[in-house]
């Protein structure tokens, strides 16, 4: 495997932050179609082996570029910055690590379901304001500011489980509790 | 597990036109084989006129073999070296395994289909249930071999139902596949679209089936009479179940059933039956939960339900299903039938060509183990299929030549949760200073969901593939082990080969742990090297001992308190040969 797997050539399409996923999705069944292995079932073994492990990047483009973030992390990758890997070479500033220490600081306080939603839909917004300031960044070319939307989009993401598994278990006790 | 090797060789490339490809629908409880042509699939009948042949082989002392009826009713009279159900092994018999049985009943269908269809069978897809882990998958494999059928390919049970049923319906959209067959239980949720079948998520137990309700009725049956399960013969067990199972399939029709052993004249009500299966019905519900969050999917997104496997047709199951999505679940499929034409659907896809896509998942994650037990995962479950990573090693001493590496599949944190697939030896590396050494380690998982290693040093200047030379797993009968270990029921069985993983595993890192110790023992201070002495005595202890939990929880606590100590002896190995470099940035992973 290359250590740079172009994934947007290998789904044909152009690079981008905005992808229309649907489109994505529809490119990514078309090249599986040419590149499954059971398309080459009977063929010689050289040739079973490149489907196979063409099929495999594909499945590893797709599976990278259709999550906003993972995609976001490749195309700051493409520049040489390791975003929200164990290999981070860019670090949170400071203001964003104070901003995301209160995000969670309010998570903690939450002890009401209808306060939860409230804050789940206010995560989520912030969420897709984040997603157009990132595509704006990319599209000016603005990297550094990119690296840090980006890792706020992590932060913002991780708070948004914790949310679904806080809310999961609001339910169930409210559940028991009737 | 095939290492280096995805494809058998000597496979012919081209079908020849007087050989048909079948597929298989290998079951825990029943087996059925279907063909596809260009005016549809079907199932093929036997002489008698049955499709569904029962899993069961009977081996009779002049060496012949019976499969299906004539040997499950010797089963039902309790005779002996009766095997049914290929997961328990219900007679005494010193030389029939699961592969072999297995391949009894593969080689029976295969004439089954030649005789129906005048024509020779040579190949087969073969449906496997989704949850397989890569053991059972490569025994399935070897199975088929022996029986004398080129697997084209492995398939997922829930996939396979889904292509029949898709293509049957024209149905588009998000659908969950729930089969409950005799002994396993899988749900998948598919996307469905022109064509293309994409596995979005699977979910499953091996061990929770069908058969799991003919316990359940047979210990109520002892209990009600007052007659002590110990006290029976294998024969009289035998003969139990089979009562049991006739009044399931009684209570699927009636409200109650009747049944006579031993003198006493019990009668189930389908209120009191439902109550003894509502703890297996429910583990079902919770993995359909599970599934549905690994699909990031709620049940609204799910557009019909379709039931697969004879144990859908208990009322209960249908009931909690459709009280889970919300809606009544599809039953217009023949749930025994529809796996095994699926798989024929795919078989003539493969072989003559198709636009269809099965686009399917691994069900497990694989990992590797890490020092103290814990695993790293290098491919999580639910990850599409083909699927191929690389994970860069290196090397901790100087001028060393060789490492080990265990590769796990499953979802706990310990390696002695999961199944160890193989341990393997990389060796041949060139002598280089410590940290120098890059060994690219990538893992393929074939369309088949079958783990392929291999190995590679590349260090610039010095490009030399590395043997992977496994040091177990290959061996049949070790194979074989591993597939009645999966496939094994008995719940106390399970228990105890747990109890001795986990003895195993906590005096494996206590020697280990010793060893290192005393190498690198100057990275710990005293009183690190006193907890480690202590906690190392007391693994040692209840290691002796028969309670798995505690072993893990002491094992696991060993485990933590070493952890600084391994990441200060990685540092230094590190740090030694890249001056600080930390050991992450050696890694390339494609995130």
């Amino acid at each position: 495997m290359a250590d740079f797997l172009e994934y947007f050539t290998l789904l044909d399409i152009l690079p981008a932050f905005d992808l229309d996923l649907t489109a994505l999705e529809t490119h990514y069944f078309q090249q599986q179609r040419n590149n499954h292995p059971d398309r080459f079932v009977g063929k010689p073994n050289a040739e079973r082996l490149a489907a196979l492990q063409r099929s495999a990047d594909i499945n590893l483009a797709y599976e990278t570029l259709k999550d906003p973030l993972k995609r976001a992390q490749y195309l700051l990758l493409l520049q040489g910055m390791y975003v929200g890997t164990e290999k981070d070479t860019v670090k949170p500033s400071q203001e964003l690590l104070a901003e995301m220490m209160e995000l969670r600081e309010n998570i903690d306080e939450l002890t009401e379901i209808n306060a939860l939603y409230a804050f789940v839909d206010e995560v989520d917004e912030m969420r897709r304001r984040l997603l157009n300031f990132i595509d704006v960044a990319y599209n000016k070319g603005q990297w550094d500011k990119m690296a840090q939307l980006v890792l706020k989009l992590g932060y913002v993401q991780k708070a948004m489980n914790d949310l679904t598994k806080q809310k999961a278990k609001m339910v169930k006790a409210g559940k028991s509790n009737k | 597990m095939n290492l280096l090797q995805i494809y058998e060789p000597g496979q012919t490339p081209l079908p020849h036109v007087d050989t048909l490809a079948v597929g298989i629908d290998l079951g825990t409880t029943h087996s059925v084989v279907a063909i596809a042509s260009e005016g549809g699939a079907e199932v093929v009948h036997n002489i008698h006129g049955h499709a569904l042949v029962p899993s069961v082989v009977y081996y009779a002392p002049d060496g012949s073999v019976e499969v299906g009826y004539p040997a499950l009713q010797r089963f039902a009279r309790g005779e002996k070296n009766v095997f049914a159900s290929i997961k328990r092994q219900m007679g005494q018999s010193s030389d029939a395994t699961p592969v072999k049985v297995s391949a009894e009943i593969l080689k029976y269908l295969k004439q089954t289909a030649e005789k129906a269809l005048g024509k020779e069978v040579k190949q087969a897809v073969i449906t496997v249930p989704a949850y397989f882990d890569d053991a059972a998958r490569a025994a399935t494999k070897d199975a088929a071999r022996l029986a004398g059928l080129e697997v084209l390919r492995l398939i997922n049970e829930p996939t396979a139902a889904a292509l029949a049923y898709g293509l049957d319906k024209g149905a588009q959209g998000i659908y969950a596949i729930f089969d409950l067959g005799g002994g396993t239980f899988d749900i998948s949720l598919l996307k469905l679209e022109q064509g293309v079948f994409q596995v979005l998520a699977t979910a499953g137990d091996t061990m929770l089936g069908g058969d799991d309700f003919d316990q359940a009725i047979a210990a109520w049956v002892l209990g009600e009479a007052g007659i002590v399960e110990e006290g029976l013969t294998p024969e009289e067990v035998g003969i139990l179940v089979t009562l049991a199972r006739t009044a399931k399939h009684e209570l699927s029709q009636q409200e109650s059933a009747t049944i006579t052993y031993h003198q006493h004249t019990v009668t189930l009500s389908r209120d009191d039956f439902e109550e003894l299966i509502a703890p297996y019905i429910h583990k079902t519900i919770e993995v359909c939960e599970q599934a549905l969050a690994d699909a990031k999917l709620t049940t609204v997104d799910v557009k019909g339900v379709v039931m697969v496997g004879g144990s859908t047709r208990v009322p209960m199951v249908v009931k909690c299903v459709e009280e889970l999505f919300g809606k009544a679940p599809l039953t217009d499929v023949n749930p025994d039938e529809v796996v095994a034409i699926g798989a024929a659907i795919q078989a003539q896809g493969l072989t003559q060509g198709s636009d269809n896509l099965l686009l399917d998942v691994i069900p497990l994650s694989l990992g590797l183990e890490t020092m103290g037990g814990i695993i790293e995962k290098v491919i999580y479950r639910n990850t599409p299929i083909p699927v191929s990573v690389s994970q860069e090693f290196t090397t901790y001493k100087d001028n060393q030549n060789g490492m080990q590496i265990h590769v796990v599949q499953g979802e706990r944190e310990m390696v002695a949760h999961n199944r160890s697939l193989a341990r393997f030896d990389l060796a041949g590396i060139p002598p280089l200073p410590a940290g120098i050494a890059r060994i690219a380690v990538s893992f393929t998982v074939d369309a088949d969901g079958l783990l392929t290693v291999s190995a590679e040093e590349k260090t610039s200047g010095v490009h030399q593939s590395i043997h992977v030379k496994p040091s177990y797993g290959l061996a049949p009968e070790q194979m074989e082990q591993m597939l009645i270990e999966s496939m094994e029921h008995a719940k106390e069985d399970i228990t105890e080969r747990l109890l001795i993983e986990a003895k195993v595993e906590a005096q494996r890192l206590v020697v280990e742990l010793e060893a290192v110790m005393k190498k690198d023992g100057d990275l710990l201070d005293d009183a690190e090297k006193a907890r480690l002495n202590r906690q190392m005595a007391v693994v040692r202890n209840v290691s002796q001992g028969t309670d798995r939990d505690y072993i893990d929880a002491e094992a696991q606590e060993l485990g933590r308190l070493s952890q600084a100590f391994a990441e200060r002896r990685m540092d230094r190995a590190i740090g030694v040969a890249l001056k600080g470099t930390h050991v992450d940035q050696l890694e390339i992973k494609n995130a």
